[in-house]
This record gives structure tokens, C-alpha cells and sequence, in this order.
């Protein structure tokens, strides 16, 4: 065996599925831990099976909520007639941050990846166009600038343009604060092809 | 580019070899084996980020060794100095690059930034050997010189393997394909005309430059012509739109043999160029001597669409290039290397063979290697 404890072990194996944590790092992690108060550890201990226990996902968006419908949805602040596609819950997270935002969301849960065998079966497709016909008069794909989140941009545009919102998708480009000369030429070059007459 | 200083450290055979190329032309002579190439290669490594022909970084550490270095003095047309490091480590392969001290986070980000053109028996293949030769040849000319061909040609291979991975578990699965192919085939198509435009315009801009120096160097009336072949229906001088659109009909017209095949039939992963000598395909009716003068004037139209596009003139590193040619022909190359602006490292085994040697001086250098280990010729 390797540590002296096999609760260590076990613990050290624990921190280790943590994506980006290796086993130096978990075994610092489970050190760590140990020193700390008896309560400290229930507490942490609690908000892990909490976030299990408590959390699911909205009915209506497929975010993650503790209430279903969640927040958002049942916001009477909220405008009903814009809707943003992201691909995690993260992303939610990223855009209410802006303050820029005041419509609704849906969460994929992914984006189309044959190699990884994620097909619209997959992703909460059945659940975005369960929410037509409603009030939804525009869409915004937010997906990220990937391969794969291309795909799926182009998938939901012909799915979503039959029913009649008026569909738009992210703009690609520099960065805000970003010197053009510092931006790398492929952006660049799509930033320019994008580029919005004035 | 210039390279100024090279030092190379446990390096293939080069345990610690510490060389200064001339500002011309630099000879490296020696027999088989004692290291020439591994010259030329580690400069692929400072320019392309990788080997010009071996697949495996890290064998190129040196037997017994665990970290192999390449530093090098690298100095723009405009002056600007750069200090590149390159090590790769043999037992995780793990290869690290740094510019002027600070560590690159994409290895790509090197490509272009000291451009190379590189002739090596290897490249034999690009007018003789399989199309992948000559797709591969497409793509490392047009990555160095446009990064957004290289985001675009990286794109492009990761959409190709989803979408065969569909076409693939739909043959498997005996089923229509899945009802997201059409996603995968509009993005195909987008990024595939992208390239296959791109392509399209390098052949456009190197073909007349590669006949006239291909009538130079053979010194005759033979007539060399370079075409790049692609889908049915694209024709010379179409947009980007324009192609997209054959790409679309040529991949629907194979529909019911991509499900068959389980493969994606159409796109710039499909196509190839065509050399003829006075209209006759160059790799059944050229002899080998014809095929490598076309592969030299193709290098050679390369360099300059390479000096136009990147702004900065590229290293031209020249690996057994005389081996074929006659002493006329021989004569001829040399001749243009040293009317070209830039730096030229090239290998022999025999200083005989390069037919007309320059005087050796500070820009052209000479130098010896044997046994791993680099020495300037006393003249």
C-alpha cells in the first residue's frame, strides 16, 4: 500500500477523478483536509451530497434549478419572447454575468459529437422544440466556436427556421480590450468576414 | 529569415554540435550516416514545429539520452532577433518550444513564423508518388503562409472524421444515416470550398513561375504544367460561394456510395495536383531525372510564393537534391540558388556532385560532418 491509511487511499482516489487534479494534487488536497476542524469537513462533506440531492433539472429549460420551473423561467422580469441555446450550464452562468441579457435560456447539455456518439437524442432537442409554439419570437444559437458547436448551430437553424422565430447566432471576433495585432490571424480573418456595415 | 547560430544537443547523432551557416549557401558534405540531414531536420523543427519526415519526436533524442535541444539565433529580413528553443523529452514525448524565453502554448503558433522550404528524397512522392503526398504538400505551403488556411485545414479533418464516423455507424448499423448529417455535410462543404479556393489560387499564382523555371533548369522546350484536379464542376477562377455549391452537388451525387463506402467521397480531402510534361502525365512518361527537375522548379516557385506571401524570404534547405541530375542540370540549380536572396543549407555526399561550387567564404560556407560532429572546411 502506499499511505499509511487506507481512508487516505481512498480519499487521495476521490480527489483524483477531479478533472485537472492529479494524484500529487489529490493527496495535497487530502492532507489538506485532514488538518482542517471536524465541522469544517461536515460542512463540505454536506455541500457535495447537497448539490446531488437538491439539484435538478428545469423542465422547461433543462438548466440546472433547485425549483422547477427554474428562476428564470418563472421570472416575471424576464422578456418571454427571446430565447438563448448554450450548450452547458456554464455558459448560463457566463451570460447572466453580463447584465446584458433579459430573456430565456436552454441548456443542450452538449453539442452534436458523433465521435463521442452525442446525437440530437442526446441533447435536449425534443425539449427546445416542445417550447414551440409559444411565445418565442427570436433565438440566439449561443454554442461555442467549435467544430462541434458548429454543427449543431447548423442543425437547430433548420430545425428551428421552419417554425418562424427569427434566428441569430453569436458574432465571432476580437476580443474586447484586445489589440488587433495580438489577435491571432484565424480570428482575425473570421472577424473581418463577419464584419457589420455602419 | 536567417539562421545565424544552430546547437544542437543529444539531437540524433549529434551529441553537442554547435554550427554558424553562411548568409548564402552552406554545403554540409559528408558520408552516409554521419548527420547531415538531422541538420536539416532540426531546422524543420524550428520552423514547422516538427521532422520533415519522421512522425516520431521522440526518436529523435539521441540514443541513451532523455532530452533532446535545438537552440538557434534566428534573425528576420528586417533584423529582429529571435532565441528559439525546441526540446523534446524521449519518455513522455513531451516537446516544448520556446521564443525569445517565453514557452509557445499552441505549437502551431510557430508555423509560418520562420518559414522553410524543405526538398528531400521524401518529397519524391509529391510528383510521382500517392494524391496524399501532393494534399499534404498543398497543406504545408498554404499553413505557413495563411493561418487562417491552417484553422481552417485543422477544422476540416475534425469535421471529415465526424461525419465518417455517421457514415461509418450507419454501414455498420445497415440504417439510413443519421437525420444530423446534413449539419455535418453543410460544414464539410462551407470549410471544404474555403480550402479547395485557397488551393485553387496557390496553383493559380505559382504555375507560370513553375514553367518557366522548369524550361530554365532542363534547359530545353519541354513544357511543364502544374492543375490542381477537384471535384466535378469546379472551374477555374469560381468564388468561394460558387464551389461550395459543386461540392454540395458532387457529395449528394455520391450519396448511395458514401453510405456503402461508410466514407466521405468529395472534398479536398479527394483531390490532387496533376504535373504533365508537353501534356504527358509527369509520373507515368517522365524519366527520374525530369521528375526531380519538376520537384526542384515546384520548390523552387514555392520559395517565392512563400517570400511574397509571408513577407519574410524562407530558409531553402535542400536534402541529396544532385544525386539525380546531370551536370548541366546540376549547374543550373546552382546557379539559381545563389541568385535567390536567401539562406540555402544543402547536403551532398560529394562536393563534386553540386557541379558548379561557389567561392567559400564567410556567405558561402562549407562545412564537414562526420560522426555527428560539424566542421568548417579549410578551403
Amino acid at each position: 500500500m502506499l499511505y499509511t491509511s487506507e481512508a487516505l487511499q481512498q480519499l487521495v482516489e476521490e480527489f483524483a477523478r477531479l478533472p485537472g487534479i492529479g494524484r500529487k494534487t489529490a493527496l495535497r488536497l487530502s492532507l489538506f483536509m485532514l488538518k482542517r476542524p471536524r465541522e469544517d469537513v461536515v460542512k463540505m462533506a454536506r455541500a457535495l451530497v447537497d448539490v446531488k440531492d437538491r439539484i435538478t433539472n428545469c423542465s422547461v429549460c433543462c438548466n440546472i434549478t433547485e425549483a422547477d420551473p427554474c428562476t428564470i423561467c418563472t421570472s416575471a422580469k424576464r422578456e418571454r419572447t427571446t430565447m438563448c441555446v448554450v450548450e452547458e450550464p456554464s455558459d448560463v452562468i457566463a451570460l447572466e454575468k453580463t447584465n446584458e441579457f433579459r430573456g430565456l435560456y436552454h441548456v443542450l447539455g452538449g453539442a452534436l459529437s458523433p465521435l463521442d456518439g452525442i446525437g440530437p437524442d442526446d441533447l435536449k432537442v425534443r425539449e427546445l422544440l416542445a417550447r414551440f409554439p409559444g411565445d418565442i419570437t427570436e433565438v440566439i444559437l449561443a454554442l461555442n466556436p467549435t467544430v462541434e458547436g458548429e454543427a449543431t448551430t447548423i442543425y437547430l437553424t433548420r430545425l428551428l427556421k421552419p417554425l418562424g422565430a427569427k434566428i441569430s447566432r453569436l458574432a465571432r471576433g476580437i476580443p474586447v480590450g484586445g489589440n488587433l495585432e495580438f489577435a491571432d490571424e484565424a480570428t482575425l480573418s473570421r472577424a473581418l468576414e463577419g464584419r457589420i456595415t455602419l | 529569415m536567417r539562421v545565424r547560430t544552430l546547437h544542437l544537443t543529444a539531437f540524433r547523432n549529434h551529441a553537442d554540435t554547435a554550427l554558424q551557416p553562411g548568409t548564402g549557401i552552406t554545403l554540409l558534405v559528408g558520408d552516409n550516416g554521419q548527420g547531415k540531414t538531422n541538420v536539416l531536420e532540426a531546422i524543420s523543427f524550428l520552423s514547422l514545429s516538427k521532422s520533415f519526415y519522421a512522425a516520431n519526436d521522440a526518436q529523435a533524442v539521441m540514443l541513451g539520452q532523455d532530452v533532446l535541444e535545438i537552440g538557434a539565433g534566428i534573425a528576420h529580413d528586417a533584423g529582429r532577433e529571435f532565441d528559439v528553443r525546441v526540446t523534446v523529452r524521449a519518455t513522455s514525448g513531451d516537446k516544448a518550444i520556446r521564443v525569445n524565453g517565453s514557452a509557445l502554448e499552441k505549437l502551431s503558433a510557430l508555423v509560418g513564423m520562420f518559414p522553410a522550404v524543405i526538398l528531400s528524397p521524401e518529397q519524391g512522392g509529391i510528383i510521382a508518388g500517392a494524391p496524399a503526398e501532393r494534399r499534404k504538400f498543398l497543406d504545408v505551403v498554404l499553413s505557413q503562409t495563411s493561418r487562417s488556411y491552417l484553422a481552417d485545414v485543422m477544422e476540416y479533418r475534425r469535421v471529415l472524421r465526424q461525419r465518417n464516423k455517421l457514415l461509418l455507424d450507419a454501414r455498420l448499423a445497415g440504417t439510413p444515416p443519421a437525420r444530423e448529417l446534413p449539419a455535418w455535410t453543410d460544414e464539410l462543404v462551407g470549410l471544404g470550398s474555403r480550402l479547395i479556393h485557397m488551393r485553387e489560387r496557390f496553383v493559380d499564382g505559382v504555375h507560370t513561375e513553375f514553367a518557366e523555371t522548369y524550361r530554365a533548369l532542363a534547359g530545353t522546350r519541354g513544357d511543364a504544367a502544374v492543375r490542381y484536379i477537384t471535384a466535378d464542376g469546379i472551374v477555374h477562377g469560381m468564388e468561394t460561394a460558387e464551389i461550395a455549391g459543386c461540392l454540395r452537388e458532387a457529395i449528394a451525387r455520391r450519396e448511395a456510395e458514401e453510405l456503402r463506402r461508410g466514407a466521405t467521397l468529395a472534398g479536398p480531402h479527394r483531390d490532387d495536383l496533376a504535373f504533365e510534361i508537353d501534356g504527358r502525365a509527369a509520373e507515368r512518361y517522365a524519366s527520374q531525372g525530369e521528375q526531380k527537375t519538376l520537384l526542384i522548379a515546384l520548390k523552387l516557385s514555392e520559395y517565392r510564393f512563400v517570400s511574397v506571401r509571408c513577407g519574410e524570404t524562407p530558409i531553402l534547405l535542400l536534402d541529396d537534391v544532385f544525386a539525380e541530375l546531370d551536370r548541366h542540370r546540376a549547374a543550373r540549380v546552382m546557379h539559381m540558388l545563389r541568385s535567390t536572396a536567401g539562406q540555402c543549407i544543402i547536403t551532398a555526399t560529394d562536393e563534386a556532385l553540386i557541379g558548379e561550387a561557389p567561392r567559400w567564404n564567410n556567405e558561402h560556407r562549407r562545412i564537414i560532418v562526420d560522426s555527428g560532429t560539424c566542421r568548417e572546411a579549410s578551403s
